[in-house]
């Protein structure tokens, strides 16, 4: 085959031809779209970010709910101090009503181990000086 | 540059917004159309690209800087919505750009949009096996005529770059030309 020199070559077009009065109809469809396009693009657009505030809202105020909530019980609350005031001057409950409204399981949080070892209790005997007494009575 | 701040401040004003386009359209429909048509090869295609093309244009015009030439900015769009557009069509082909653009170019002398002899369906056969950029660097520079530095703006590659690309490109569809 001969040598092929783009250059020496006389130029060659694409070749790609377009329908009859195609520009023309082009530009008539494009000018009847794009104002629409533009104005349905804005609407869809700030539609779209009305939503999204509206969605931004509701979220954050639903999860400001169990703040609130916790908000308004705390400050509610006493603190036991006051608790322990009112129980011991105010009220005429006795200690067993107390003890009546503990369920087992915080009456055994409550035993407290003392620890106590044989010979403890004999050291703190040989030092006190009434034992004699105390076995005799 | 200032005409052409102008230009899309009428653009955007409602007002004079119908006769700009209508400007817009005269000046850039016919070369924006055949360097899709280039990309794309076939009419149909062309046209929808085209659409799409004003359509961002339009949309897009407000965020326009100015930094770059309102033209490499169209053609920069027209660009990107053709490369995107073949490859989504190969996509759902289940087959590569490459292998689509090549049955493509096959088939041209059966396109009634097509109007070319031997020499030219070889040519357009030659540039479809180069490699993408090669192809666009091409197609632009030899059948477009767009300067280099316009095109260094388009595609955000140095001319020197460019020049190396069309070099190659020449190079191999002579060779391709010759042994077919």
């Amino acid at each position: 085959m001969k040598e092929f020199k783009l250059d020496n070559e006389p130029k060659i077009t694409s070749g790609f031809t377009t329908p009859e009065g195609y520009f023309d109809a082009f530009s008539e469809k494009m000018m009847a779209k794009l104002p629409k396009e533009e104005s349905k693009v804005i609407s869809i657009f700030s539609n779209r970010k009305r939503w999204m505030f509206a969605a931004a809202a509701i979220l954050v105020l639903a999860l400001s709910v169990p703040i609130f909530n916790k908000l308004t019980t705390n400050s509610s609350e006493l603190d036991q101090q006051t608790l322990e005031d009112y129980i011991t001057y105010n009220s005429g409950i006795s200690e067993n009503d107390l003890v009546d409204l503990l369920e087992k399981e915080d009456i055994e949080k409550m035993n407290v181990d003392y620890n106590i070892q044989d010979k403890d209790v004999e050291d703190l005997l040989s030092q006190n000086n009434n034992i004699e007494q105390y076995i005799t009575n | 540059m200032q005409d052409e701040k102008d230009f899309i401040k009428e653009l955007l004003d409602p007002k004079t917004q119908n006769v700009a386009f209508q400007k817009l359209l005269r000046d850039y429909q016919k070369p924006l159309y055949h360097h899709i048509r280039n990309i794309v090869l076939n009419h149909d295609d062309a046209d929808d690209v085209l659409q799409n093309t004003f359509v961002k244009v339009f949309q897009h015009l407000k965020n326009f800087k100015g930094e770059s030439k309102l033209f490499s900015w169209m053609y920069r769009i027209a660009t990107n919505e053709s490369i995107t557009f073949i490859n989504q069509k190969a996509k759902r082909n289940g087959t590569t750009s490459e292998v689509m653009q090549t049955k493509i170019v096959d088939n041209l002398k059966a396109d009634v949009y097509f109007d070319g002899n031997e020499i030219q369906i070889k040519l357009q056969k030659a540039v479809a096996l180069l490699p993408e950029k090669q192809q666009l660097v091409f197609k632009m520079k030899y059948y477009e005529e767009i300067k280099y530095e316009e095109m260094s703006e388009i595609l955000g590659t140095s001319v020197g770059a460019l020049k190396a690309s069309y070099h190659h490109a020449v190079k191999k569809i002579e060779e391709l030309v010759k042994t077919n």
